[in-house]
């Protein structure tokens, strides 16, 4: 079992290519979708208090539209893509041709829904796929989820398992954005591996890690 | 001029207190429980923000604040520190929701009812009168207490705001 005290700038370095080769992924799927260019800032590696991550993508009150999925196998964790409301208006416009969303709308349309979490399926299933032939260990994907609330709400839910032995988690957080249009699709990414799940993933791609 | 209100922030696995004529509040609350002990003599109350039930899983050293057992253990003895008996505390609680729907057998996936059970569990434990609860659901909460007249104000995204 690692500690995440014993993580070393190397590390760090390893775990944001590992956030590269899954987002980089997930964009090209995300640009297919959407028929616009997308574009992808390199990712942050941090290993936070819980607080701390829901700050740093805009606080606890802030409303969003993310949705989460599980991964099992050898590198079990939770992959989140966090959207604002009109980043999801515009998802749901190009995917639907439905132009005046809104809150009370998406919430009551079960194709609005479904529509989003598709959108979740191929984004977190392109990212967890591309991790996994590059570490050539097994990931499975559950069906994504759909929440639409304050975002502690919705990600204190999806981090606890990440958090029950430890304060900190590890958060690779990727921002995808569209540049044409002033980033006006910008997504957070977010893969927070399990306790342990760590191991799997430096032991795949030969990484020491000190005890 | 020390009359002025202040809101007292709890954030997630956070604890604290708050005598009139602050409030005291925390945002974001989804399987998570948030629980008021407070005392309306004194007009003081309690607010921990928890997110789990059970601090037997932790290892040491750990966060007290994150367990419904600890939290409320905490709690109590700040109280405590106030010259308060436990005979005359009364609590709120306020949480507890299922964010995701999983079709899983996975245990945690019904953490917001299991944090629930426990939070009433420890209050039950102590003798302390749980006067009122909103709790389950699939949606967030922010809480705000107001210890001079004991009302706990819950807001949703969207199912507005009430208070209990």
């Amino acid at each position: 079992m690692h500690n995440q005290n014993s993580l070393h700038e190397f590390h760090f370095d390893v775990l944001k290519e590992v956030g590269n080769i899954g987002a980089a992924n997930s964009a090209t799927a995300l640009s297919h979708l959407l028929h616009r260019r997308i574009e992808m800032e390199v990712p942050r590696v941090n290993v936070v208090e819980i607080n701390q991550a829901i700050d740093e993508i805009g606080g606890p009150e802030r409303l969003v539209v993310q949705i989460f999925l599980r991964v099992d196998g050898e590198v079990p964790g939770s992959v989140f893509f966090i959207l604002s409301l009109q980043e999801a208006y515009i998802f749901l416009e190009e995917l639907l041709g439905e132009r005046v969303m809104n809150l009370d709308r998406m919430l009551e349309s079960d194709i609005a829904l479904s529509a989003l979490k598709e959108v979740g399926n191929i984004l977190c299933g392109s990212y967890v796929t591309a991790l996994s032939n590059f570490t050539r260990l097994n990931m499975y994907p559950s069906v994504p989820n759909v929440c639409i609330d304050m975002l502690g709400a919705t990600m204190t839910s999806g981090l606890i398992e990440a958090s029950v032995e430890n304060e900190h988690v590890l958060m690779i957080d990727t921002v995808l954005a569209e540049k044409q249009q002033c980033s006006l699709v910008k997504g957070n990414f977010l893969l927070v591996p399990d306790n342990g799940a760590l191991d799997a993933i430096f032991k795949a791609l030969g990484v020491q890690i000190d005890e | 001029m020390n009359n002025v209100e202040q809101i007292v922030r709890v954030g997630i696995a956070d604890l604290n207190i708050v005598k009139q004529p602050n409030l005291i509040r925390t945002a974001g609350l989804g399987s998570c429980v948030g629980v008021i002990i407070y005392d309306s003599i004194h007009s003081i109350a309690g607010l921990a923000h928890i997110m789990l039930p059970d601090s037997s899983v932790a290892k040491s050293p750990f966060n007290r604040a994150k367990y419904a057992d600890t939290a409320i253990e905490d709690l109590l003895e700040t109280l405590g520190g106030f010259g308060i008996y436990k005979r005359s505390l009364k609590a709120k609680i306020a949480g507890g929701a299922q964010m995701f729907q999983f079709h899983s057998t996975n245990d945690f996936m019904r953490i917001g009812a299991r944090n629930v059970e426990a939070v009433e569990k420890e209050l039950d434990k102590y003798g302390i009168e749980l006067v009122a609860k909103d709790v389950g659901g699939h949606s967030g909460r922010t809480i705000e207490f107001n210890p001079q007249t004991s009302m706990l104000t819950i807001r949703t995204v969207n199912k507005g705001i009430k208070e209990i």
